[in-house]
């Protein structure tokens, strides 16, 4: 099947939708990396799917190339997971069949989120600067995918990061700054980007998935 | 039965270098799908035996399980012949823990294999630019766990050593010899392949 871009959209919508009903759960964002990689390599056979591309001193998590390694579409991918209940008990069934997988769950407290929120905007802006790369110049798609809400809940007015919120809105273009003298720069976006997050149907916890589209 | 140095030569010869592990990872599954004529049979990160393999092929007379190791040292630029590709290769450090890393995926798969009544075998496959680990030079000279070319390891013996400030033993069950080898032409990255028997 070639790669068609308004056909990619659709086909990664399916493939979160159905992920966890098959998985239940990834270990951590790399797994989720390569089973979307192998997904989407199974889907187009005559492809090539990188992964960790380079361009300049950044990455590309996931790339597909068509035979002539010309980039057609690229993905930056966030995962991660909160130790909820159901989850917990997930985990014990894994570990009581003998099973040593350390799954990479947020630590309740650590303030990830904050760093976690302006990594995604940043992998935006990085599928902006891939567009008009010599090595890249293709679409793509920013991916988050989590089971914790305060993801998609508004940040407070008062924090560092709610520049960075990724509760659902039209984030418009412009520059996406720091409430407060951080050392780390900030997120430059070409367009507007509308935040719609989506409940990943078969997921036994409350996952969701937001996806931003980054195209010419 | 499958032989993985016939794979990794078609491999070679599609792609002589890979961005990260996960990319080497997954271009080898798809070469083994291709010469298998399918993946059905394929997993990536796969439980088994209560252990997570990289790549696991069932198959009806003999499991196969997959470790691999991909470490970088810097490189600018490096062309892939077959595609005109740029690839930039990061500088990864930490050595010693990484040769001790591959001895502990060699235990794991020893302990596979031995439950799988006959029916199961192992491989780990480390892929390099990176001299440290296939140089006797570099290293330190007592450190059990070097993966210098040339190199031959008993069955029964224990290698030890002190890793991240703590002590590790990981227990020989075959007798390995270190044979690296050149990964495509240009010969840039070698690959060590150790194989765990059935019994």
């Amino acid at each position: 099947m070639p790669v068609n871009i308004a056909e990619i959209k659709v086909i990664l919508f399916e493939i979160l939708d159905g992920f966890l009903e098959k998985n239940k759960l990834f270990y951590n964002e790399g797994h989720l990396q390569l089973v979307l990689a192998e997904h989407l390599a199974g889907i187009y056979p005559d492809a090539n799917v990188y992964l960790e591309e380079s361009f300049g001193s950044k990455s590309i998590d996931i790339v597909i190339k068509n035979s002539s390694n010309k980039a057609l579409y690229a993905i930056e991918l966030k995962y991660c997971f909160k130790m909820t209940d159901d989850l917990k008990k997930l985990v014990n069934d894994y570990n009581l069949k003998g099973n040593t997988v350390k799954f990479d769950a947020e630590k309740p407290g650590s303030g990830g989120q904050t760093s976690r929120r302006y990594s995604f905007w940043k992998d935006v802006e990085k599928l902006q600067e891939y567009q008009h790369d010599p090595n890249g110049g293709c679409s793509g798609c920013a991916i988050f995918f989590t089971n914790d809400r305060t993801y998609w809940e508004k940040v407070g007015p008062t924090y560092a990061s709610v520049n960075f919120s990724m509760h659902e809105r039209t984030v418009p273009p412009g520059a996406l700054e720091w409430n407060s003298n951080a050392e780390h720069s900030g997120v430059n976006l070409i367009k507007d980007y509308p935040v719609n997050w989506k409940p990943a149907l078969k997921s036994e916890s409350e996952f969701r998935y937001l996806m931003l589209f980054v195209t010419p | 039965m499958m032989d993985i140095k016939v794979i990794l030569k078609k491999l070679s010869e599609k792609r002589s270098v890979f961005h990260m592990e996960a990319d080497f990872q997954l271009a080898l599954f798809r070469e083994i799908a291709e010469v298998l004529g399918t993946s059905k049979d394929i997993y990536l990160e796969h439980l088994e035996g209560g252990k997570h393999i990289d790549i696991y092929i069932k198959n009806e007379n003999m499991d196969t399980a997959l470790e691999i190791k991909y470490k970088t040292t810097f490189n600018k630029k490096i062309i892939c012949p077959k595609t005109n590709e740029v690839f930039r290769l990061k500088k990864q450090s930490g050595q010693t823990y990484s040769r001790y890393d591959f001895w502990h995926d060699i235990e794991r798969l020893q302990e596979l294999v031995g439950t799988g009544n006959g029916k199961k075998r192992g491989f780990v496959l480390f892929l390099t630019n990176d001299k440290s680990y296939w140089d006797p030079r570099y290293g330190a000279v007592e450190n059990d766990f070097k993966t210098s070319h040339g190199r031959i390891f008993e069955r029964g013996s224990v290698l030890t050593g002190n890793i991240k400030g703590k002590n590790k033993s990981v227990k020989i069950d075959y007798n390995y010899k270190i044979n690296w080898e050149p990964y495509g032409e240009d010969g840039i990255l070698k690959y060590l392949l150790v194989a765990i028997p059935p019994i």
